[in-house]
């Protein structure tokens, strides 16, 4: 596995990361106030994790946001989710906006917006990380497993 | 608009068959192909029952799915191909029938330019505001109003991860 960049990118990253998470989680917790929601809040906060993974290696990054709770963070936005859209059942329909609407331009306005924000980003930042660095570790073994392979058929003949 | 009933049951009974034939076939090319045709007609099927954007979005997940299966089956064996003339015409006849429903159909799937099929874009920006008391009307469109397109969304994504997950997995994967 490779380690990383060079120590500039190393120490760059990790003095921005920080700055991209609260960016993201604003995002996604303000997106029924600005502009943005969950979906683009969750994918800055997997542009952050990928730099981690960019500038450190896979394994780091995986240290700092492990495979299983990304996994399960992702399982439960989207049941999350999926549970928001089926209270609304109480109120008689499914996606009920269920919740008192609030004041409009805070953050405690427009219902079950933010709640539905919430797991969206959620479910979209924990996906997308596992989903992108499992296809970079896993390139790696493929590659090497694809030349011994090679290499076995080129024996047999 | 009203839904043609004979031919919605003509395209499901298609796609049905598309189905039963892509589990059954032995080739894998034309059981890929076949389970093209099925997702096609539900393309179809999707802009007769009035979602043209899901239509859409069907039509170029299908294609591009397609390309992909049939691209890693060239690559692993390009044997299972023969082309002949008389399968070539069945093709270009089932094409001819669906352009000329689609044909049919043409007036009253499309507006005429200028004029938008649908008229709750100004309701949904009114209430947004109004009833729901969220500043961004974008994201009360897209969890409220038409909170359906986003859970089938958030599902997409899932299966994605999930799919990817399975196909990456190194435990459990025979080395065959």
């Amino acid at each position: 596995m490779n380690k990383g960049m060079s120590e500039i990118v190393k120490s760059i990253s990790k003095i921005v990361f920080p700055f991209i998470m609260v960016f993201g989680i604003s995002i996604i917790l303000y997106g029924h106030v600005t502009p943005g929601g969950g979906f683009a809040g969750g994918v800055v906060l997997t542009g952050g994790f990928v730099l981690l993974l960019l500038a450190f290696g896979a394994e780091h990054a995986f240290r700092i946001f492990p495979r299983k709770i990304a996994k399960s963070l992702d399982s439960i936005g989207a049941l999350g989710f999926l549970s928001i859209a089926l209270l609304g059942l109480t109120g008689g329909m499914f996606f009920l906006n269920f919740l008192p609407k609030g004041r409009l331009f805070h953050l405690w306005g427009g219902g079950t917006l933010l709640l539905s924000n919430l797991m969206i980003g959620i479910k979209i930042g924990s996906a997308l990380f596992v989903a992108i660095a499992t296809l970079s570790m896993a390139r790696l073994v493929h590659i090497k497993k694809g030349l011994k392979y090679r290499q076995s058929e080129e024996e047999k003949q | 608009m009203t839904v043609n009933m004979p031919i919605l049951v003509t395209l499901m009974i298609f796609m049905a068959a598309g189905s039963v034939i892509a589990i059954m076939a032995k080739s894998l090319t034309s059981s890929i192909v076949s389970m093209g045709t099925a997702g096609l007609i539900l393309s179809i099927l999707f802009l007769l029952l009035g979602a043209p954007d899901i239509a859409i979005v069907q039509v170029f997940v299908e294609i591009v799915a397609l390309v992909v299966l049939l691209s890693i089956i060239h690559r692993e064996s390009s044997a299972d191909m023969s082309s002949s003339g008389i399968y070539a015409g069945i093709t270009l006849v089932i094409f001819a029938v669906f352009l000329f429903v689609f044909m049919l159909h043409f007036k009253e799937m499309f507006r005429p330019f200028g004029e938008p099929a649908i008229t709750m874009g100004a309701g949904y920006l009114a209430s947004s505001v109004t009833h729901l008391k969220a500043a961004n009307a974008v994201t009360a469109t897209v969890l409220d109003f038409r909170g359906y397109d986003t859970l089938g969304e958030a599902t997409v994504i899932f299966t994605a991860v999930i799919g990817v997950l399975v196909m990456m997995r190194t435990k459990g994967k025979s080395d065959e």
